[in-house]
């Protein structure tokens, strides 16, 4: 069987992703926004007996850019080891994509023009037969999200594939590429335009961004959205689902108890099943409506092309802490988790930016910390835990600025110096089927995570707070080794309010992942029973929101900043939710014991000269 | 003039860009002749363009060093 390789290169966001999770059936992240996709991947599928590698490269404007994604396609077009290049153009902005088609002309022969997203335009029309026949290219009109058209796509490639006396126009690719004429070329796909296109461009931005881009309301309207997508997330959903999924889950435990106390299963094995296994994955599992209520907001934001115009909107604010506004679309991945948003940031340009996004991008709450807060302010604060939460969230965005800030100062960092551009992708109507998609992967990941990390987790921590250093079952309250150790440390842990080691235990097990937090302290005993009070359980919360990322997260900070800043990035995280919660602690039991007015002109004083020296 | 002194509505084509990202912009299609519409100003002073038939947002130092001429 014959084995084709189709290399599929194109600007970005014209639908690559989408056509080859078409074409190879797979489930590549795709999304209505510049970038998304950052790492190539290959797949193979087979059409009438032959078999097509698909290779999907991240979206490029031109070759002639020096940046990271520019060279994984030059140096797999340097490689020559494919067959075909299939080049996606989108049939709206056909004028700034085929000076990348022209680009790859002058180096290949073997290639094929696709215009994605053909069916959406309805105000102009193309002739793909006089386009084809003017650039000397089969050129085939799809829609890779309504999958028209893709069987012609195909032949396509198995006829330009056959061509096995393929050759590359010019040994050293390079210079070839140097060697265009950007005006030229340009002015040159004008002239072909005008010829295939009938033109009825739009002059005028459209109604809703008249509306959503308003310099007046702009702002209030992204603080809405967001607002919006908390509260449904948190209050509605929190009161609809997780309140009687949890219940649920509380009997279904308390009668797998009561049934192996008939059975009469010995007491160890009936405490680990309902104390570590049940007890702990039911802590969390309760919170999976929230969680994916979360994705679907996120993933319905991501692909109505919003994204795009919120980072336009907010680039402004941004830049003054030196940051710009391509960031703001990883801040918000990291609200669903933190190591998956470290990973989109490859895609900013300027490593300065880079690194000062990867390094605060953890400080976004993500979603595995949601069941800590959610059940810790429940049982602690049951009238105002939205308020409680979306306090949360908020603290988490400004220690990430400031954080930002005081970067810029230490690494002596011009904020000025950097220029910044978006396309506005248009406004779609997010699929139904794909957000689905999306949030069925994540509740599938959420429940392996449970299946493995989490049960893991509990399994050794209930072994270890249960038994004693020479293996005799002590139970929970005893003198156990994981006890022992947690005593240990817990001195380090007096100043932000924790006097219980179970809450160590809890902590330490977080850095494995942060769901475990809850889930252990489900398992030594309950929430009340490890944090005491009030102002206990909020400089904990605060604790749990900004201190060490887990394992994951800093895996991903190493791959993409190296071992000293993943070392640093752990430090930072933690010695910052260190001061940050003491200073919660402190500040709550001030409060506590003094009438409100006398604190809160020197606390408000203390910000006031924090920002001016910020400033 | 600057594309940052057009007003929203206005149109105009390009004569040539400066600065640090020229080569970028350049490579974009914002070469001699382009014609480019301002369609909105930003609450920081962002630019919004609709450029070959796309709308692309550029930060006001971006939209300083591009040269046009009114339309």
């Amino acid at each position: 069987m014959s084995c084709i390789k189709v290399l599929m290169i194109g600007n970005a966001n014209t639908g690559k992703s989408t056509l080859f999770n078409a074409l190879t059936k797979s489930n590549r992240h795709t999304g209505n926004w510049y970038g998304v996709t950052v790492s190539d991947e290959q797949k193979a599928f087979s059409y009438q007996g032959h078999n097509i590698v698909l290779e999907d490269l991240p979206g490029i404007y031109s070759l002639k850019l020096a940046g990271a994604e520019e060279q994984v396609t030059l140096d797999r077009l340097k490689s020559n080891d494919y067959d075909v290049i299939l080049n996606i153009c989108e049939a709206r902005a056909l004028s700034r994509n085929l000076y990348l088609s022209m680009q790859l002309k002058a180096i290949c022969c073997n290639m094929i023009i696709a215009v994605n997203m053909a069916d959406e335009q309805k105000d102009f029309q193309i002739d793909y037969d006089l386009m084809s026949q003017k650039l000397g290219v089969p050129v085939v009109s799809i829609s890779a999200k309504k999958k028209i058209n893709l069987d012609s796509l195909c032949q396509q490639i198995l006829c330009v594939g056959a061509n096995k006396n393929f050759y590359q126009k010019s040994k050293d690719i390079e210079s070839a590429i140097q060697n265009i004429d950007t005006q030229k070329t340009y002015e040159h796909i004008d002239n072909l335009i005008s010829q295939i296109k009938t033109k009825k461009t739009l002059k005028t931005a459209s109604k809703i961004d008249k509306i959503i881009l308003n310099p007046v309301l702009c702002l209030p309207i992204f603080v809405l959205i967001m607002v919006l997508i908390f509260y449904i997330t948190f209050e509605l959903c929190g009161r609809v689902f997780s309140d009687n999924l949890g219940r649920g889950l509380d009997v279904l435990a308390r009668r797998a108890e009561a049934g192996l106390v008939k059975i009469g299963a010995r007491i160890g094995f009936r405490k680990l099943l309902c104390e570590a296994i049940l007890g702990g994955a039911a802590s969390v599992i309760e919170f999976l409506p929230q969680i994916a209520i979360l994705f679907l907001c996120l993933s319905i934001l991501e692909d109505s092309g919003y994204m795009a115009r919120a980072a336009y909107v907010l680039d402004g604010a941004l830049q003054r802490i030196g940051l710009n506004g391509r960031v703001a679309y990883t801040l918000l991945m990291g609200f669903g988790c933190s190591a998956s948003a470290v990973f989109t940031a490859k895609s900013i340009e300027q490593p300065s930016i880079r690194l000062k996004t990867v390094l605060i991008t953890p400080f976004m709450s993500c979603s595995a910390r949601m069941p800590v807060f959610l059940a810790i302010a429940g049982v602690f604060f049951p009238r105002h835990t939205y308020l409680i939460i979306t306090a949360l969230y908020l603290g988490g965005i400004i220690t990430a600025c400031l954080l930002a800030v005081i970067l810029n100062k230490i690494l002596k960092i011009n904020v000025k110096e950097n220029d910044f551009f978006i396309e506005l992708p248009p406004y779609r109507l997010p699929s139904i089927k794909r957000v689905l998609k999306t949030v069925l992967q994540e509740v599938r990941n959420f429940f392996i995570r449970i299946c493995t990390v989490l049960f893991l987790v509990n399994i050794a921590v209930w072994i270890l707070g249960s038994f004693d250093w020479t293996f005799g079952y002590v139970g929970l309250s005893g003198n156990s080794i994981l006890k022992n150790i947690s005593e240990l440390i817990l001195p380090l842990f007096l100043p932000i309010g924790i006097i219980r080691w179970q809450a160590v235990s809890a902590l330490l097990s977080g850095l494995i992942a942060k769901e475990t937090v809850v889930s252990v302290i489900a398992t030594l005993g309950g929430i009340n029973e490890v944090l005491p009070s009030a102002a206990q359980a909020l400089a904990f919360l605060v604790f749990v929101l900004l201190y060490t990322p887990c394992i994951a997260t800093i895996t991903a900070i190493y791959k993409e900043l190296g071992k000293k800043w993943a070392l640093i990035s752990f430090l930072i995280h933690t010695i910052t939710a260190y001061i940050i919660s003491m200073l919660v602690y402190g500040l709550t039991i001030l409060f506590t014991i003094l009438p409100p007015n006398v604190i809160i002109i020197p606390i408000c004083l203390i910000i006031i000269l924090m920002i001016i020296l910020i400033i | 003039m600057s594309l940052y002194e057009m007003k929203v509505g206005q149109a105009g084509v390009i004569l040539g860009v400066s600065g640090t990202s020229s080569k970028r912009l350049t490579e974009l299609g914002f070469v001699k002749g382009t014609k480019i519409t301002v369609i909105n100003i930003g609450l920081f002073g962002g630019r919004l363009i609709m450029f070959r038939d796309c709308i692309l947002g550029l930060r006001s130092t971006l939209a300083k060093n591009i040269e046009v001429i009114l339309h």
